[in-house]
């Protein structure tokens, strides 16, 4: 653990080398409460960032609205293993000092148009990116969509879930099915 | 806790109340004995003890993964399909529990009222004299005492009460039991079953047989169970009581007729033989939560603390006669262990039928019966397998990001229809594969921890091949396109169809039980759970153990009133 909030602080240091004033949301937490991850409140407007980038808000909610970047935050916590969550942080770090050598800016800052190309290079799986930056981005997106796609949002209003579906039907039509949600 | 022996005399003891112990007590109770269930676990209500039933997929906090750190310290149960958020609690833990594996095996457990029961696949097939004959005609392990005509009778009986679903098929292979209506097949199973009759003429894709009320008859309405409603996550416990469990079907039903004591926190140390009396007279308990040592008696024994269990106990059980464990003067309890091969998956991709999908959950699968060396020996192995068929679609995977991403999500468009297949394959039981008792080693509460040394052999390697090469060929008549098939080396025991140890037989010198599932030795006590297999055929074998319950205890009580169990 203390390698990892050293690693972290080192990172942030590294990251924010050179500013005079540290913006006072580089020492509030994140909004969650984790057991293992060391993520300021900073780190965690530059994921809602992503995550809200990968899904966004349209005429219908976005990542952001359903909190998918805390869910991000609290699986990797619980569900990832001591190594992943030290190559999910480091990538992380990564990332924050890509977007500031690249843009001079976080994440969260960026323009759309920036958003959109930094993103559509990672989905490329640009050679420029490092393994660790391509496996954070990776963890963010599929833990956005599962976040997403199993909200209560999603599965009520998108979806018609249901819990007690009462039968099974093996032949049904496709064109039968509810027409398609708009998005 | 009185110490009055009185207090602690019974006329039936169960020991264990999964799927076995649940039926042997519901059948001590309807004719009238008084029957004291040992359980080591906690007690689970049916309805009351089921947490996590009702809750939607976005009020589990990991999305029904389980957090690492429980992964981590607990790696043979997390293997296990069913081990996941919504139903972790009714899993045994492995550092709670420790074992030691002499060679791989997955141990999976459920140490609580209802045992496995709640948790099982709940598919049910019965055994036929291709099965029953198999060790005699092939040469391995001893000769069933019984044939198909044994029980017969007894799987209508249990088949009624329990209510299983599924359809007259008429093969002699599978017998038809007491159907409920059937659970549909889809449109490319329905396919699939025709392509494989019109190619083969002995292989059978039929609907799946399992342990569900598709419709409720009024005997099931009587236990306060109603119709299976297709959610699909019977391992949380139905409230409904659409499958069949213990908690929700035999033990309530003992529980009325005034007759049963439920002891949960029991685990059983030993059965007491009694040298001069020539049978046993009761059972040593160790609270789990005192660690106290406590006698209670009674005229009859049943021992159903699932298969490996049931081993640990008898082996435990040792006297001036016994010394070795009780029933166990010919040395073979223990041995001729075996398990079920479900090694292997196959998958494929159908591009037909793209106008239709499904809706809805199911509890079951087409299936197909075994077809190999059915009528005689035809291939370089002994036996063969059933499979599991199924098929479904999926919504496409979203792909990108942004709105082309969102609108992926939003739209309903189907990929392929995928399909699957899982072989499960009979084993051959060995004296190799055994398990035995470390002394040296203790657990919490005093009892010596099991050795569990149990392996595949080139007989299973084959079945392997000859499961991938025909379900390849049955396939590619189907015009299935990407046909993979994976071996995930998946060590014994995480079948959980563990069976054998304590198996059933004509001889006394070369087996442990009777064909009444009584000791040879000891004719007081009675095994009735997996540990009584003989062989282990290709069906799910718990359908199997409740027949054999439910016939051993009429015997048990029609001896004695003739005059005991001598």
């Amino acid at each position: 653990m203390n390698i990892t909030r050293r690693a972290a602080i080192r990172n942030i240091l590294i990251v924010t080398a050179g500013a005079a004033i540290l913006p006072s949301c580089f020492h509030e937490n994140s909004t969650i409460k984790l057991n293992f991850l060391d993520i300021n409140r900073r780190q965690e407007d530059a994921l809602a960032s992503l995550s809200d980038t990968i899904i966004p808000k349209t005429d219908t909610p976005g990542a952001r609205d359903i909190s998918a970047h805390l869910f991000v935050l609290k699986m990797v916590d619980d569900c990832y293993t001591k190594e992943e969550q030290q190559t999910f942080l480091n990538g992380f770090h990564e990332f924050e000092a890509l977007t500031k050598e690249k843009y001079n800016k976080a994440f969260d800052e960026l323009s759309a148009l920036q958003k959109n190309e930094l993103l559509t290079n990672l989905e490329k799986n640009d050679k420029t990116f490092s393994d660790n930056i391509k496996s954070f981005y990776g963890s963010a997106k599929s833990l956005t969509l599962l976040g997403f796609t199993t909200s209560k949002y999603y599965l009520t209003e998108v979806k018609n879930f249901n819990l007690i579906p009462g039968k099974y039907e093996g032949s049904v039509l496709v064109q039968n099915l509810a027409s398609p949600a708009k998005s | 806790m009185s110490d009055k022996i009185k207090n602690r005399t019974f006329d039936a003891i169960v020991i264990g109340s999964g799927m076995s112990g649940g039926w042997a007590a519901k059948e001590f109770c309807e004719k009238g004995f008084k029957t004291l269930v040992l359980e080591r676990g906690r007690d689970v209500k049916h309805g009351v003890d089921y947490p996590t039933t009702y809750m939607n997929p976005w009020e589990f906090e990991h999305r029904n993964q389980i957090p690492a750190v429980v992964e981590t310290e607990n790696p043979i149960v997390s293997k296990c399909y069913a081990f996941r958020e919504d139903a972790q609690h009714f899993f045994v833990k492995d550092k709670e529990h420790p074992y030691n594996q002499i060679k791989p095996f997955d141990w999976i457990r459920g140490y609580q009222v209802g045992g496995k029961s709640l948790l099982w696949a709940r598919q049910t097939q019965r055994w036929s004299d291709y099965d029953f004959e198999g060790p005699a005609r092939d040469g391995f392990a001893v000769d069933w005492p019984i044939r198909y005509k044994d029980i017969a009778s007894w799987y209508s009986y249990v088949e009624k009460f329990a209510g299983i679903s599924g359809n007259k098929d008429g093969l002699a292979v599978l017998p038809d039991g007491e159907f409920l209506p059937p659970i549909e097949l889809n449109k490319v199973e329905n396919y699939f079953k025709d392509v494989v009759s019109k190619n083969y003429k002995d292989r059978h894709v039929i609907y799946g047989r399992c342990a569900h009320l598709t419709e409720p008859k009024a005997i099931h309405a009587e236990q306060g169970r109603g119709q299976c409603l297709n959610r699909n996550l019977c391992q949380r416990g139905c409230p409904y009581g659409g499958y069949f469990s213990s908690n929700s079907s035999t033990l309530p039903w003992a529980a009325k007729t005034g007759n049963l004591t439920l002891r949960p926190f029991s685990v059983v140390h030993s059965i007491i033989y009694d040298d001069q009396k020539g049978k046993a007279t009761g059972v040593k308990v160790i609270d789990t939560r005192t660690k106290e040592e406590i006698d209670y008696f009674a005229d009859v024994i049943f021992v159903n603390a699932g298969a490996i269990n049931t081993n640990l106990i008898l082996l435990n059980s040792r006297s001036g006669r016994f010394a070795n464990g009780l029933g166990n003067e010919n040395g073979l309890i223990g041995k001729y262990f075996a398990f079920h091969n479900y090694r292997v998956r196959i998958s494929a991709i159908s591009e037909d039928f793209k106008d239709f999908t499904t809706k809805g959950g199911r509890p079951t699968s087409a299936y197909m019966p075994r077809f190999r060396n059915v009528e005689k020996q035809e291939t370089n192995f002994l036996r063969g397998y059933a499979a599991g068929f199924n098929a479904g679609r999926s919504e496409k995977w979203a792909e990108g990001f942004g709105k082309n991403l969102k609108d992926q999500l939003y739209s309903k468009e189907l990929g392929p229809w995928y399909v699957g297949s899982h072989m499960m394959g009979e084993t051959i039981p060995k004296e190799t594969n055994f398990v035995s008792l470390d002394e040296s080693k203790k657990d919490e509460w005093g009892m010596p921890t099991l050795n569990i040394s149990v392996d595949y052999d080139d007989n299973d390697e084959k079945m392997i091949l000859d499961f991938v090469e025909q379900m390849t060929e049955m396939y590619t008549k189907a015009g299935f396109t990407n046909i993979k098939s994976q071996d995930s080396k998946q060590a014994p025991g995480l079948d959980i169809h563990e069976m054998g140890g304590v198996r059933m037989g004509n001889d006394p010198k070369t087996s442990s039980l009777n064909k009444w599932n009584q000791l040879h030795t000891c004719k007081n006590v009675f095994v009735t759970d997996g540990a009584c297999m003989t062989s282990t055929s290709t069906q799910n074998p718990s359908l199997t153990y409740m027949a054999l319950t439910a016939r051993a205890v009429d015997f048990a009580v029609k001896e004695m009133k003739k005059g005991g169990l001598v």
